[in-house]
């Protein structure tokens, strides 16, 4: 699969590419919504969503997507009736990975690429709980994560 | 006063090279700008402005002035190469297509058996049973609505039991019938990401064998966020 388009995340007054997927659990529970318009390769998720960290706090604050149906802009008060602005995401349980500095190498798949750092952040029920930067040795470097 | 191209001399081919040329890059141009038209390059542009939000001032404004006092003087006097590079991307692209539709075809598959075992679901987890060795504790449906009460100081979230994913629990309570239990449970035989040692829900217990569930938050592996 081709390498993917991230996420967008607002961290602390800088936007910064995600290599994780949130909104999918939602998305998952709701086969009732129609189809998103087909983007490219390069995101076959047909959508990008942009975050924001607020408090700790993992929100879905906008989304770029096209309902297949009639090409209209895809708008979160679709998705989350009643919600037009922000989105708590308290469904998703797991790693949000940032890449930060020079990219190291390129994966031609999906989030396969790795840059000098990543920012990781363990979010639990949508609540950041613990965050790490882990150094990314180039060959022959020793693997260092600091908490 | 009438203009003749002299092709006995190289100033009168290179006038014609360049003409071409010129012609060229302007077809180019004008097909590529057609072509903006679509979401998937809107969406290109809109990820192209966000890196280059980025960017220093000057170094915007030096790749600005490359393109049009470097770069474009080097791919006019250069334009057959250029022109063979785009009828390649094109070829390319083309063949691109047609991958596409066979990945978006796979894809749709995988994102299907996925769907079955991810967020909070209910319908498509029958192949499923809970063993009794993995339930924990049996629930009232007020105390699984009291404990999955979802409170947000930004008031992003619906006040209702599982908050966003509440059309789930709803989903759910209409599998219950008389006489059925609700526990909940812990295993380790569902797939999982590396970062999780187990799932967690709830199930419906009926005459004593499992019935539907509803998976929660899965269990963090030990330590936190590594596979123990």
């Amino acid at each position: 699969v081709t390498v993917q388009f991230s996420e967008s995340l607002r961290y602390q007054d800088e936007s910064l590419d995600m290599q994780a997927i949130p909104l999918r659990p939602y998305l998952d529970s709701r086969p009732d919504l129609k189809r998103f318009q087909d983007m490219s390769t390069a995101c076959w998720r047909r959508y990008i969503g942009t975050w924001a960290i607020v408090q700790k706090r993992l929100y879905l604050i906008a989304i770029q997507a096209r309902w297949e149906a009639d090409a209209s802009p895809v708008s979160l008060e679709q998705l989350f009736p009643g919600f037009p602005d922000q989105v708590f995401a308290h469904w998703y349980t797991g790693v949000l990975r940032c890449a930060l500095g020079e990219r190291l190498n390129y994966a031609h798949m999906g989030f396969g690429s790795m840059s000098e750092q990543d920012l990781l952040m363990y979010v639990q029920e949508g609540v950041v709980i613990r965050t790490e930067f882990r150094h990314n040795p180039l060959p022959g470097e020793r693997d260092d994560v600091h908490a | 006063m009438m203009f003749t191209l002299d092709l006995n001399t190289l100033k009168g081919w290179m006038i014609l090279y360049l003409a071409l040329g010129a012609l060229v890059l302007l077809v180019m141009y004008v097909h590529g700008h057609l072509r903006k038209k679509t979401f998937a390059h809107e969406l290109a542009i809109i990820m192209e402005q966000e890196q280059s939000k980025r960017l220093p001032f000057w170094k915007k404004m030096l790749s600005k002035f490359a393109i049009v006092f470097v770069v474009l003087p080097v791919a006019w006097l250069v334009w057959p190469g250029v022109l063979f590079i785009k009828i390649r991307s094109e070829i390319r692209e083309r063949r691109l297509n047609v991958q596409k539709s066979r990945e978006s075809a796979l894809y749709s598959e995988a994102r299907r058996r996925q769907r079955k075992w991810s967020g909070l679901n209910v319908d498509d987890t029958e192949d499923f049973e809970v063993r009794p060795d993995e339930r924990l504790q049996k629930h009232t449906v007020e105390q699984v609505q009291a404990l999955h009460r979802v409170i947000d100081p930004m008031g992003a979230v619906p006040d209702l039991p599982f908050g966003h994913l509440n059309h789930r629990w709803v989903a759910f309570m209409a599998l219950l019938q008389p006489d059925d239990e609700i526990w909940s449970f812990r295993t380790t035989r569902l797939p999982m990401d590396d970062e999780f040692s187990a799932s967690n829900g709830y199930v419906i217990v009926r005459n004593g064998k499992s019935a539907d569930i509803l998976l929660t938050r899965p269990t963090w592996a030990e330590p936190l966020g590594r596979k123990a």
